[in-house]
């Protein structure tokens, strides 16, 4: 089976490319014949290792042109002219309130639809609202089509939810991440198959935490939606009665200036780090006692399920969606009502209070983590795949 | 540079820059309880310039405070901002060099690189006639130092929270 995975930048970082080149491999692995198709590419490499079977190709080349590059002929000039004047342009197709629009200007979607209709055998998997919605649109119905959602329905704005409504009852399945958000999509779209499948974590292998070290972890981008802005005044709380604990934050992004003043601001300068990023998230996990999420929306965060793969408990917001589905309140962790600062500060003593519970919910969450292993997870495509390709004898060929 | 835990050293728990003062809690790590009186040493890099304060010491556990204002320099500001570099003297040493003096860092935690993540708010000082920010810092070799850089003339005199 040919499979072509439809990425918006496969060269950025963050959990869905994680996840999707993890999916390619296994593919891959299993015989298939894989594809990754990113949208846009603005540097050499990608910044996860991709396995060498699957393919990689990208559709706009944003790399600046190289010195030597031939002088342009009076075609290309008008040509190189028009794309400059659609770059301009914001989308006609995408709804503006998909929250990669600013990527998705006039010419990148004039590619995309290009590409779309030159594509006519086996499945085609594409990876977020605009590239479904352009995927549900423009691409020959006689692919295997399916739609990825890797947030949540709930979190897309009113334009988006729109859209998908409208054009994503083309789509041979529609895949989604949590229970929760497989009733919501069944609601908004019936008639229309949806299937749960999770991410998987990328082993099931890893060192496991002793619970003994002072260190609670956060990791994520740092940006609104990871709620680090509530995490540092909720942690103030927390400095005062276990000073001898600190709070480690791995990530990168735009708001590290805002978190540090926070920091500053409550004076927990000796106790919350802003460590960056890190090429070893496996070993700082393993040199934790536990772990926070205090995100105001997630679709499923692998960060948590990689860190219950060391055998941390974790601490949540109840945020929409992926907390609830993977943590049971108790019992391998601690999940409290979403941007409820006062309670995250008190799950959080209760957790630097007692090693012992550590220890048991960190055994528990240890299991918890099996069912998001890569062998249990993958086999879940695999049959999906297999599935709509014998009913709908379209795509790969047909058994007869 | 780091100092392996077997040789003297005096190593940081927490830096308070808040209240118009730096404060340093920290521990001597094998030093030895010979000496009674210990002090806190602030050289201004390259230079003679030295400031000198007690080191009240609890079993091993010291505590000291430098008002922020003493970190102006008397003697004009160099190229890119006053440095002091933070050392831990026992009294019958002071009147050796550095190389006899412990320099205060932190080594003994898992954190490699402190400069970009142990980081500390700077607070606005007035001596001397001018405005400065005063700010410590951990060096690329984990060791204190604090950096004063004059303030620009229109800036205020708010202290910085």
């Amino acid at each position: 089976m040919r499979i072509r995975y439809l990425l918006l930048n496969a060269y950025g970082t963050g959990g869905t490319i994680r996840t999707v080149f993890t999916q390619a491999k296994t593919m891959a692995g299993l015989g298939h014949e894989v594809e990754i198709v990113s949208v846009i590419r603005h540097r050499d490499d990608p910044n996860f290792d991709l396995d060498e079977r699957v393919k990689l190709s990208a559709i706009v080349d944003q790399r600046p042109a190289k010195a030597d590059a031939p002088r342009l002929g009076p075609v290309a000039r008008y040509r190189a002219w028009e794309s400059e004047r659609l770059k301009k342009l914001g989308p006609s197709v995408i709804p503006t309130g998909e929250f990669a629009a600013d990527a998705f200007n006039r010419y990148v979607e004039r590619e995309i639809i290009r590409y779309l209709k030159g594509v006519h055998d086996g499945v085609l998997v594409t990876t977020r609202p605009g590239l479904n919605i352009l995927a549900a649109r423009y691409a020959d119905p006689q692919l295997i089509r399916v739609a990825q959602e890797h947030m949540n329905l709930a979190t897309h704005r009113k334009d988006v939810r729109r859209a998908i409504r409208k054009h994503y009852p083309r789509f041979d399945a529609v895949a989604v991440l949590t229970n929760r958000d497989r009733q919501d999509y069944e609601e908004l779209l019936p008639g229309t198959r949806v299937v749960r499948i999770p991410n998987a974590v990328h082993s099931m292998e890893q060192e496991p935490s002793d619970h003994t070290s002072k260190i609670a972890l956060a990791a994520g981008r740092l940006s609104p939606q990871k709620g680090f802005d509530m995490l540092i005044p909720a942690y103030k709380k927390v400095a005062e009665r276990h000073p001898d604990w600190q709070l480690r934050i791995f990530g990168t992004g735009k708001k590290r200036a805002e978190l540090r003043a926070l920091i500053d601001e409550h004076h927990l300068y000796n106790h919350v780090f802003l460590m960056g990023h890190t090429d070893d998230m496996d070993g700082e996990l393993a040199k934790s006692s536990f772990y926070i999420l205090s995100s105001r929306f997630e679709g499923l965060p692998m960060v948590v399920i990689e860190a219950m793969t060391h055998a941390l408990p974790v601490v949540s917001f109840d945020c929409p969606t992926g907390p609830a589905d993977v943590i049971t309140d108790g019992k391998d962790g601690i999940l409290v009502p979403p941007k409820d600062v006062d309670a995250l500060a008190e799950a959080i003593s209760k957790m630097m209070d007692d090693q012992e519970l550590r220890s048991s919910m960190g055994a528990e969450a240890l299991k918890t983590a099996q069912s998001y292993a890569p062998e249990h997870v993958h086999v879940m495509w695999e049959e999906l795949f297999t599935d709509l390709a014998n009913n709908a004898s379209k795509g790969a060929p047909a058994k007869s | 540079m780091n100092a392996p835990s077997t040789t003297p050293h005096a190593e940081v728990a927490e830096i308070w820059p808040r209240d118009g003062g730096v404060r340093v809690v920290g521990d001597l790590h094998g030093a030895g309880a010979e000496p009674a009186s210990w002090y806190l040493v602030a050289v201004l890099r390259d230079t003679d310039t030295r400031l000198r304060y007690e080191l009240p010491l609890d079993g091993g556990r010291f505590d000291v405070s430098v008002p922020v204002e003493d970190f102006v320099p008397s003697g004009g500001f160099p190229d890119g901002g006053a440095k002091w570099d933070l050392f831990a003297v026992p009294e019958d040493r002071l009147e050796q060099g550095v190389e006899e003096w412990l320099r205060i860092g932190r080594h003994l935690d898992d954190i490699a690189n402190k400069k970009k993540i142990m980081v500390f708010p700077a607070q606005q000082a007035q001596a001397e006639g001018v405005r400065a920010a005063v700010q410590p810092f951990y060096t690329i070799y984990n060791n204190l130092s604090v950096d004063c850089v004059p303030s620009p003339s229109d800036s205020s005199g708010k202290e910085s929270p």
